[in-house]
């Protein structure tokens, strides 16, 4: 528990690498956004991003020194807050687009959504350091523990961060050392209802083709494969009424990402404005503050959740390269620290802010350029949003922190 | 056992990890090689695509002026409320149209319809907008994206109603028209000429466009202009138009209902073509308002160019081309006696002459100077209707006479083939009696009673009406016909017919020191009250203007046409226009009235419609 501050031995491992990354692409987020914003009425947000940067580099440097050990004892009640948190947006939360993701707290408006992926990791990191992912009771532990936020999320409902749930509870299982095929079982039920949708023959094939491994893997009790086989049956059968909970604008998105041409006046609209600011910025782009596409207005949300898009255009290929490569950094230095991490829970806990970082960054850039369909998922570091960016600087803080006590290296 | 699977963090599992992030970065590398450097020149163009707009930029319109060069027709700067078609989304678009709709008062579906029919090009809702509209737009651009003011020449004409029917007016292009114009380099929102000159002679009116290449935001705001070819200004046209004599003329039909042309007989130059009632082509520069709607949707039919479209019996007048039939087929002349009783019989039938009791014994001369119909009775039963008609057509009457303005009506000059087609029969002799009086089936328009006078007048050339000076290339060439009348025939013409004005039906014309011949009419149609039928042609000698007059119910021709001729030949004449002149003619004037009852129970009533014959 001992402040950082007062033992300067570990500023000795604090990661310079990393920490410069994240200044860089801060500063890569400042010029996209000013570019986006500059003389429209939107440059207050640009006001208020410049005035977050000292706050956002003292928080790593804050979250570093402090260290991560409060948050092995202290997760239980994280885990809680978090719960409430969701539940209040649910019940007196702002909306926006459709769905409630703000609360007000003491004048500030916040979307617990982003606190709520920081609060699973850390929860989860707790429960895989302690149970045994192997026993029944620990596996019911852990999908428990996912499965209550995750549920209150999808009901604001927040596609996009329910996937980063999903994506972050993937990598830190793998890394708690489940097999790949243990988490396929375990997520065996969502790909029956991802399969469903596809078509009845193709999912009496999958079902088939369920039975036929779970027979062949007959490592578990036989309550496990029974059990797995009628949980498939269901979420199979129920594909019609989950896809029938989601707001007709996720629908939209969906089906749009299927074909974006479908519909280019509308839901459309962003992914082909977006692909053709990034594709008009060939090799070396248009130039800060010359994209046509960016300084016309052509793309909504641009310096939020499309901010990919002002970099493809303005900074071209080489520009954009550049970010990927501070990502690469970022991600790469983070996968390092997990790896050297002192104990599970350190290492854990640094496994969860990677896959965390990396989906963000693999999504957002993904939707930009159309690989993906339209899910509100903001790009880390880059993207206007004071919540966001409070939660990715927190983020790099516990990287940091278990960077500075990390095992002793071998000189 | 898990516990010590973490608590020694395989390097495999870090190396895995490793792999996902290459494998993502590399992925969308591989998408960024995609779009940024072999996708760039498509991408490139549909960013121009969507940033720069062509804009045509209208050419003003060509002015049309008299044959003194006052302005009939110019231009005026106006604003128009363009809407671009931006994307946006459905909710968008519909917000946009309903708030569009409040401010414009028109109704969203006509927005839509508008925009609709545009599909892909900036569509103008409304031309003309008034200033408040354009403030308020103006204020409100945020809430209207894709919403513009722009500038626009709009058609102006400075003398309001006058010579509506000639100069016609201008709108924008419909898709009907569009569908047949399209070749000749007519586009979506052009502005037209959509009847008379305006519309004869829009090739040379309008001009070329400009274009004007702009960049515009998302919203389709124009930034800044990139590139302008400029537009070419349409050429100006002058028109035979004398503006003062057809002033005098309007002046004169003002609230009753007919036409007055005037001709140059020589060379067919139109120096008037006034019809009533009017409309005033402005309106049709803005929207036209309700009350626009009914002014000219009215029972009077201000739109129809009465001059040209509309036939009317000739009465009277029609003597003219009788009396040539009758001289030119030797069955009578000038000194011919007549007994002039007030009626004449026909197989039983008794046909009045409009003066009871008749004149006694006259000339033929006499006949034609107090237009005695029972002397006229005569000779068509004796001419027949096919020789009448024979030389009704080598005067202009009976075909169109090739003026190049749309709606001009043949008229009818019935002859036995036409009965054959139209009645399955041959004509009666009683039916010839009545055509020889200009009444029965004959049917002329104003401007074909002008085209007769003006062969009598110049010696026998039928003349094309000529609108533009120099004649523009279509209306350059006469029809060709050239008649070669016996001297009795031309002295008989000239001398009765100046002495209609100088002591006969006429007398209302007459101008003292001026030479003017003519011939009233007095026709039986529509309705009880007669119209008033004349022409007139001056000077004898070497005449200069022919006139025709036919104004509906105007009661008698002396009277009803009489003294507009007058003030027009003043006006010609370059004397001082005297109103009073009518008084004191009416007093000493035994008035020509029409063949009543007997005309009526003879012929069926044939409506004036155009295209009646063929």
């Amino acid at each position: 528990m001992a402040i950082g501050t007062a033992n300067p031995r570990l500023w000795r491992q604090f990661d310079w690498v990393m920490f410069l990354a994240a200044v860089a692409l801060l500063g890569f987020s400042l010029a996209c956004i000013d570019s986006v914003t500059h003389n429209t009425a939107l440059h207050r947000d640009f006001t208020q991003q410049l005035e977050m940067v000292i706050p956002a580099l003292g928080t790593i440097l804050l979250v570093a020194a402090y260290g991560y050990e409060w948050l092995r004892s202290s997760a239980k009640y994280i885990y809680i807050v978090n719960i409430v948190a969701l539940a209040a947006v649910i019940v007196v939360g702002h909306s926006a687009l459709g769905a409630q993701r703000w609360i007000s707290l003491a004048g500030f408006r916040f979307q617990p959504s982003e606190f709520a992926k920081l609060a699973l990791i850390v929860t989860l990191a707790k429960v895989l350091s302690d149970k045994n992912v192997h026993a029944p009771d620990g596996v019911i532990t852990v999908l428990a523990t996912v499965a209550v936020p995750a549920i209150l999320i999808f009901k604001q409902p927040d596609l996009g961060t329910a996937l980063v749930y999903g994506a972050i509870a993937l990598g830190m299982l793998y890394w708690a050392g489940l097999s790949p095929a243990a988490i396929f079982n375990m997520l065996s039920p969502v790909v029956s209802m991802i399969v469903f949708a596809l078509g009845l023959w193709w999912w009496i094939a999958y079902m088939f083709g369920l039975a036929v491994f779970l027979l062949w893997s007959r490592r578990h009790h036989w309550l496990v494969p029974i059990s797995l086989g009628g949980l498939n049956l269901l979420t199979g059968i129920a594909t019609h009424k989950v896809w029938g909970m989601l707001k007709p604008y996720q629908k939209q998105r969906i089906l749009t990402f299927l074909n974006p041409n479908s519909d280019p006046l509308g839901a459309g609209y962003h992914v082909i404005q977006s692909k053709i600011a990034i594709g008009s910025g060939g090799l070396l782009g248009e130039g800060l503050f010359h994209g046509t596409q960016t300084q016309l207005h052509f793309i909504p949300e641009q310096h939020t959740d499309f901010i990919f898009s002002v970099v493809g255009e303005e900074l071209g290929f080489i520009g954009a390269i550049v970010l990927l490569a501070l990502y690469a950094i970022l991600i790469g230095r983070g996968i390092v620290i997990a790896n050297r991490a002192k104990d599970p829970f350190a290492s854990l806990l640094a496994i969860g802010v990677v896959t965390m970082l990396l989906f963000h960054v693999f999504v957002n850039v993904g939707m930009a350029t159309g690989l993906m369909p339209v899910v509100g998922i903001p790009l880390p570091l880059m993207s206007f949003g004071r919540t966001s960016l409070l939660t990715d600087v927190i983020a790099i803080g516990l990287l940091e922190a278990i960077a500075m006590r990390q095992k002793k290296l071998m000189f | 056992m898990a516990k010590a699977r973490v608590a020694q963090p395989s390097r495999f599992r870090g190396l895995v990890m490793g792999l996902w992030l290459a494998a993502a970065v590399s992925t969308l590398v591989f998408r960024l090689v995609q779009l940024q450097l072999i996708g760039s020149g498509e991408f490139r163009e549909r960013a121009d695509g969507n940033r720069l707009r062509i804009t045509l930029e209208p050419a003003p319109r060509g002015l049309i002026l008299d044959r003194h060069g006052e302005i009939l027709a110019a231009n005026r700067q106006a604003y128009s409320v363009v809407l671009y078609p931006i994307k946006l989304t459905r909710a968008q678009t519909q917000a946009v149209i309903d708030r569009l709709g409040r401010l414009l008062a028109l109704s969203p579906l006509q927005i839509l319809a508008r925009w609709k029919e545009a599909r892909n090009l900036p569509v103008r809702i409304l031309q003309d907008v008034d200033p408040k509209t354009i403030a308020i737009i103006a204020e409100n651009q945020r809430l209207l994206p894709g919403v513009s003011i722009e500038p626009l020449t709009v058609r102006y004409y400075p003398r309001g109603r006058f010579a509506a029917h000639l100069l016609g007016y201008t709108g924008e292009i419909t898709n009907a028209e569009l569908q047949t114009m399209q070749d000749d380099g007519y586009r979506q929102g052009d502005i037209i000429g959509k009847s008379g000159l305006e519309k004869t002679f829009d090739s040379i009116l309008r001009g070329q466009p400009g274009r004007l290449q702009v960049e515009v935001d998302a919203r389709g705001r124009p930034i800044q202009t990139l590139a302008e070819i400029p537009p070419v200004p349409g050429k100006n046209i002058t028109t035979t138009i004398d503006a003062e004599l057809q002033a005098v003329a309007e002046q004169g039909l003002e609230g009753k209902v007919g036409a007055i042309v005037a001709l140059d007989p020589q060379n067919g130059q139109v120096l008037t073509l006034a019809s009533k009632p009017d409309f005033n082509p402005n309106v049709f520069a803005g929207r036209l308002t309700p009350q626009d709607w009914k002014a000219l949707n009215s029972r009077l039919h201000p739109l129809l160019d009465r001059a040209i479209s509309a036939t009317y019996p000739p009465g009277s007048t029609f003597k003219v081309v009788t009396t040539v039939a009758a001289m030119q087929s030797g069955i009578v002349k000038e000194d011919t006696p007549f007994d002039s009783t007030g009626i004449f019989t026909l197989g039983g039938h008794i046909f009045h002459d409009w003066k009871k009791g008749g004149f006694g014994r006259v000339t033929f001369h006499d006949a034609l100077v107090n237009s005695i119909d029972t002397v006229y009775y005569q000779l068509g039963v004796e001419l027949g209707a096919d020789r009448m008609a024979h030389y009704a057509h080598l005067m202009g009457l009976g075909q169109r006479t090739g003026i190049l303005l749309d709606g001009e009506s043949p008229g009818v000059i019935p002859d036995n083939a036409w009965a054959e087609r139209h009645l399955h029969r041959d004509l009666y002799p009683g039916e010839s009696a009545i055509m020889a009086i200009g009444q029965g089936y004959v049917l002329a328009t104003p401007l074909q009673l002008a085209v007769m006078v003006s062969t009598v007048a110049n010696g026998g050339r039928v003349v094309r009406p000529k609108l533009l000076l120099p004649p523009a290339p279509q209306e350059a060439k006469d029809p060709g016909i050239v008649n070669h009348w016996s001297a009795a025939t031309w002295h008989m013409l000239r001398t009765a017919m100046r002495d209609v004005i100088d002591r006969g039906t006429g007398t209302t014309v007459h101008i003292p020191g001026i030479q003017i011949a003519g011939k009233t009419g007095t026709a039986q149609w529509r309705g009880k009250k007669t119209n008033a039928m004349m022409v007139v042609f001056s000077p004898i000698s070497h005449p200069r203007i022919a006139i025709s007059c036919a104004i509906e119910h105007g009661g008698e021709g002396a009277l009803g046409c009489g003294p507009i001729l007058n003030r027009m030949l003043r006006q010609f004449y370059g004397l001082p226009l005297s109103p009073n002149a009518t008084q004191s003619a009416k007093a000493t004037l035994a008035l020509e009235k029409p063949a009543t009852g007997v005309v009526a129970s003879v012929n069926p009533y044939i409506p004036a419609r155009p295209g009646a014959a063929d």
